[in-house]
């Protein structure tokens, strides 16, 4: 029954494609609470993740073929142990690296931690999709590279998991159960496979080794060692401090500590919330500096950061309505888990209502108006974060304020020195709200206080009448008293600060498709933690689009003189290969970049204009996958036995009118969330459709275990778009520009892919090159 | 597969669009957006177009290298290199101060702000602050300042020493300040400063990690009203590991201080898991009252994350509380404790009859309960300088 083992190992592609997607988002998270988990730090992870997988996808096409089905077997066994060791070394990466709970890692911790943590994962998952085409051929393909087949099997495995991950798993459980249950799976495709690939001689020892590992994997769901390993671990990596629980949510990691009478919750790793004593100067400046510059603030709206102290002192003031926003409900009942008075007092205040959803989904949704909106969300460092500091948003928050309401944001400042990239951060957002709102206004200190209006004459409020508010409303401050709005807003004292922020010449504005404050934010964090980091994003900043356009231009150039010489065709067989080769691997490689920056610029266009939705953000990444299944399928069956290098360079061609136009159509499908489902599924399959042509024209080529060597190609450019388009590209031009930047490298390659397509025209026959 | 000319063109005609598309838009940000200062920290400086200072207190060496012996680090420095606080260059085998004249952050603040809780307590000080710095500490407040050199910073004008003294003089400021990051780095600043300050009446004070030198401290202390040191931990190991630095010169420089009549408080961080044992805190404050008195304020200071201590929790109250009360165990007469704005131990007592003699919240005095240097409650003489 020739198609039955065939099947076993289709199969089993499906089982690597399910585990693949659930452990990348489990280690990922896990690593991203060690790291800070800013844009750059995602980006290394990510990176790191798609080098080893194309690593080990690369490596394991080389090796005997008559001992492909045992190599396989062994990769998968070996992945069943590389799981949970990956996920222990990426939870105790603090302990391993000899860096306590309290400093943060530099870059170079972060990428040699990452990348060793990440290994024998992603080692063994590349390697298992490598040895599955080379078995899948050696069972199937009568001499043809069916790679595509596998490829198609393990993106729909991938798809399986993007929806167990939505729904059944969805990272609420401990990470070391689901990597249990990972391990019974592979374990579980192992002893399938032992019965399909091998003879009867070995089959006996590798059921045996699946066996026993199904068995190991199963027993350690419910038992006790794996509720072991994750108390060891956690203790590993705050070494000895007092965790009194941990829980992960939809949306992040969250550990509660205590030490003597201080409680604090840490949210993926980073101080959120700190009692009985909070940081007062925080939150009184945050809470009444902003408030007492509105006469009389009755309905009252903060997104995000309350628990803890901000809510207290905002509910200090006579006021009908105070609604809340916080995206993760989670980080609520941590909170009131901790049983603490201030909690408890703040958030069973009657006139406080509280709102689990997206900031942003709210305000765009609600029609309620209040006279103060005050945002508390932290540093703008993510893509996700910084959604709530763009000028789309802050013009929809002034269309929610009365006549007469304030907008009021904090960022980092200095009572002493305002630093190079600080400076630049913070006018970024004075140059944004100054863009949208008529009156804005900077309280300098080592928290910035912004305050913006439509019509309320800021700039005419004085210490004086803060003073006389403060007095009228019977606010029991500790820190904000007569003295401190005297030095507070004292212009002589805090004007050269006031003159250095609202000086924005050279600046950009931040918004939706342009978020030049996570560029801003990165640029402090490298000023802080890696210098070079911090030149080389200097050093781009500087580089006008003249440069980039004359590099362009100039490789350009280069192409359509290669493509002139192809012309002729009449090569040597060997340099056809070589032709083929490099066209046909640049093409994957820029298609794996081109992959992602679609990936991202949907996602990241779908936050900013529909919110932050788990469930929502699960499925576009699913139908992205089916896409790709379904775009591999189709092209799977259309190139098989036949030359295809054109129909290569048409998906090219495609890809490129997708980057070019896919920006604008984006800003204008505000209103369709089907609009960004479709795109996601046509990404998907024309970033899917180039594999199986890309790995029958390797095949043609001469290329040994060509579905590998595409699929660590396709990883490499993945691991390019993630680095530099994510974390540079993106910050530093936005993601119109970056689009068409990547558009520009796939003309490139298409223009080497016509040529190869010119070169070898009239030589293929029969899937090779005569 | 044959590429005709109509296949040509098309190809063309496809790459000239999307070509178009990236040229015409209005969005492009066409030319370079402001430019970026060049981060060059510790190499040669370009730019001489100021009047450099040059330094006291080095000798010169074979080779044109010099040894700055300003504090305990003796940096030997090659010609056309600085020493480690990035301040010092050494130019054709001497030695001058990069930051004579060039402070980078100038502000009025009030003296509790240092903190100085008894010298002239209420007032304002005239604050100064340049590039630089001699010690690494991983939480500091001030980095910006501390940790880069003059050229990535810039500096203010017009700030030479008689300049100074005479906006202090306009602007009615009592006493200047050297502060925000580390005065020795810029000795020759503080120094020609103070020495002018004095001629006009004015007071100097300064903020110190404690790592000067013995002889240029003592010089230096001549021309200066009152000293805050960061006695930052008490083991050798928390000054190596955290702050790259050392604990016995500050300790001899506590010595000094007191030694030259000069008045004197100290102040100490207490970083959780890092230097807040109970045992080294008694240890330091044996250690202070053998050494210096029972008399020198000793202010406990909470922490927060910041700089590269992003992930460390902040200072419990009760750690605070505690180390207040080993300090006054140990006999130590004023104790504070700081960054807990609204803390009743924000403000001072009176070691005899436990009255408060100056009544303080953060940074703001609301009350001061002394006249002629005593007590109004009990006539105990207190320590400081009120007038």
């Amino acid at each position: 029954m020739k198609g039955h083992p065939a099947a076993f190992v289709l199969a089993a592609a499906a089982v690597i494609g399910v585990v693949g997607i659930v452990i990348q988002v489990l280690l990922t998270r896990e690593l991203l609470v060690v790291f800070q988990g800013n844009e750059f730090t995602i980006g290394i992870v990510m990176a790191n993740w798609l080098l080893l997988e194309a690593a080990g996808a690369l490596s394991a096409r080389f090796g005997r073929s008559s001992r492909t089905h045992q190599w396989f077997l062994l990769a998968l066994a070996l992945s069943v142990l590389s799981l949970p060791l990956s996920l222990y070394l990426a939870r105790s990466l603090r302990w391993f690296l000899g860096v306590g709970p309290a400093l943060s890692l530099d870059l170079g911790q972060m990428a040699v931690g990452s990348f060793l943590a990440l290994a024998p994962a992603c080692i063994t998952h590349g390697a298992c999709f490598t040895f599955a085409c080379r078995a899948y051929n050696r069972l199937a393909a009568g001499g043809k590279e069916l790679a595509g087949r596998v490829y198609v099997w393990e993106t729909v495995g991938t798809l399986v998991g993007a929806v167990l991950l939505t729904g059944v798993l969805a990272l609420r459980w401990p990470a070391f159960t689901i990597t249990a249950w990972l391990a019974a799976t592979a374990a579980a495709a192992v002893v399938l496979a032992a019965f399909a690939l091998v003879s009867t001689g070995l089959r006996r020892r590798w059921l045996a080794v699946g066996l026993v590992l199904l068995l190991m994997a199963v027993a350690a769901v419910p038992g006790s060692w794996v509720a072991r390993l994750q108390e060891q671990t956690l203790a590993l990596h705050w070494q000895g401090r007092d965790v009194l629980f941990h829980e992960d949510s939809y949306y992040g990691s969250i550990t509660a500590m205590e030490t003597r009478e201080q409680q604090m919750i840490y949210y993926d790793g980073s101080p959120s919330l700190i009692i009985p004593d909070p940081d007062l100067e925080r939150l009184e400046t945050t809470a009444h500096v902003s408030l007492l510059f509105h006469q009389e603030p009755r309905d009252i709206l903060l997104v995000s950061g309350g628990a803890g102290g901000l809510l207290q002192e905002i509910q200090k003031h006579p006021m009908d309505t105070l609604d809340y926003v916080e995206l993760d409900p989670a980080l609520l009942t941590a909170a009131a888990r901790l049983d603490a008075p201030l909690v408890r007092q703040e958030l069973d205040d009657p006139r406080l209502r509280t709102i689990p959803k997206d900031g942003r989904l709210f305000v765009s949704s609600t029609d309620r108006v209040y006279d103060a909106v005050i945002l508390h969300v932290g540093e703008p460092s993510t893509l996700q974060t910084n959604r709530l500091y763009t000028q789309e948003f802050f013009s929809q928050i002034k269309e929610r304020l009365r006549p007469g309401g304030l907008l009021a944001l904090t960022l980092p400042g200095s009572s002493s020195h305002l630093g190079h990239e600080l400076l630049r951060l913070n006018r970024s957002m004075y140059r944004t709200l100054d863009s949208v709102f008529s009156h804005v206004r900077i309280l300098p200190g080592d928290i910035n206080v912004y305050l913006a209006s439509s019509d309320h004459g800021l700039h005419g409020v004085g210490p004086d009448e803060m003073t006389a508010r403060l007095r009228e409303r019977d606010l029991e401050t500790v820190l904000v008293t007569e003295s401190y709005l005297d030095y507070r807003l004292d212009d002589d004292r805090w004007s050269r600060f006031q003159d250095k922020i609202s000086d924005v010449s050279g600046i950009r504005a931040n918004t939706d498709f342009n978020p030049a404050a996570v560029y801003y934010t990165l640029g402090h964090w490298g000023a802080m933690f890696s210098p070079q980091l911090q030149r080389i994003m200097s050093a781009l900043d500087a580089m006008g689009m003249y440069q980039w356009l004359a590099v362009f231009s100039f490789l350009l150039a280069a192409a359509v003189l290669w493509l002139w010489v192809q012309r002729r065709g009449g090569q040597p067989k060997g340099v056809q290969h070589w032709t083929i080769y490099g066209a046909v691997a640049c093409a994957l490689i820029t298609t794996g970049m081109a992959g992602m920056v679609l990936d991202l610029m949907i996602l990241f266009a779908f936050q900013s204009l529909h919110g932050y939705v788990y469930q929502a953000m699960a499925l576009l990444i699913a139908l992205f996958m089916a896409g790709a299944a379904v775009g591999a399928w189709w092209s799977g069956r259309t190139a098989e036995g036949k030359q295809t290098i054109g129909r290569l360079a048409a998906v090219d061609v495609l890809l490129v009118a997708m980057l070019a136009v896919l920006p604008q159509y984006l800003r204008l499908a505000a209103a369709s969330p089907v609009f960004f489902m479709a795109a996601s599924v046509a990404a998907g399959a024309l970033t899917g459709a180039q594999f199986p042509f890309a790995a029958s024209c390797l095949h043609a080529s001469g290329r040994p275990s060509a579905g590998g060597l595409a699929y660590g190609l396709d990883l490499a450019g993945g691991w390019a778009g993630a680095l530099i388009s994510a974390v540079f590209l993106v910050p530093l031009l936005g993601i119109a520009h970056t689009a068409w930047v990547i558009a520009g490298v796939k003309v490139l390659s298409s223009l080497l892919l016509i040529g190869a397509a010119v070169s070898t025209a009239g030589h293929f026959s029969k899937g090779t090159i005569r | 597969m044959r590429f005709g000319r109509r296949s040509w063109l098309l190809l063309l005609v496809s790459a000239a669009i999307v070509a178009g598309f990236v040229l015409g838009s209005d969005l492009v940000p066409w030319g370079p957006s402001d430019p970026v200062p060049e981060n060059t920290t510790s190499t040669r400086v370009e730019t001489v177009d100021f009047p450099w200072r040059e330094a006291m207190f080095y000798e010169q060496l074979a080779d044109d290298k010099v040894q700055c012996n300003l504090c305990f680090r003796e940096c030997v420095i090659p010609e056309g290199e600085r020493g480690f606080c990035r301040n010092r260059e050494n130019i054709e085998g001497s030695l001058f101060s990069v930051v004579w004249g060039r402070p980078s952050a100038v502000h009025v603040d009030p003296i509790e702000k240092e903190p100085l809780h008894q010298f002239l307590p209420g007032t304002k000080i005239y604050c100064i602050g340049t590039a630089g710095c001699n010690f690494r500490c991983s939480f500091c407040h001030n980095w910006t300042l501390s940790q880069r050199s003059v050229e990535e910073i810039g500096y203010y004008p017009n700030s030479t020493p008689r300049e100074v003294v005479n906006t202090v003089k306009e602007r009615g400021v009592p006493t200047i300040s050297f502060t925000y990051n580390e005065p020795t780095s810029a000795y020759e600043y503080l120094y020609d400063v103070a020495k002018k300050a004095q001629e006009a009446g004015i007071n100097v004070v300064f903020h110190s990690n404690g790592s000067m030198s013995p002889e240029p401290l003592r010089e230096l202390l001549q021309y200066v009203d009152a000293v805050t040191i960061d006695l930052k931990g008490f083991t050798e190991r928390y000054y190596n590991e955290i702050l790259g630095a050392s604990l016995e010169p500050v300790l001899e420089t506590l010595k000094i201080i007191r030694e030259e009549g000069v008045w004197l408080e100290i102040v100490n961080l207490v970083v959780p898991e890092e230097n807040d044992d109970p045992e080294e805190i008694r240890a330091m404050c044996h250690w202070i009252v053998e050494n210096l008195g029972t008399d020198v304020p000793l202010h406990f200071s909470r922490f927060f994350p910041n700089y590269q201590m992003t992930h460390a929790a902040p200072t419990p109250i009760s750690t605070l509380e505690g180390a207040r009360d080993v300090a006054k165990q140990s006999g130590i007469q004023y104790v504070t404790i700081g960054n807990v704005p609204g803390h009743p131990s924000n403000s001072t007592e009176c070691p005899d009859c436990g009255e408060t003699l100056i009544e303080r919240v953060h940074f703001s005095v609301h009350d001061v309960n002394i006249e002629n240097g005593q007590c109004t409650h009990c006539g105990h003489e207190v320590s400081g300088v009120f007038q």
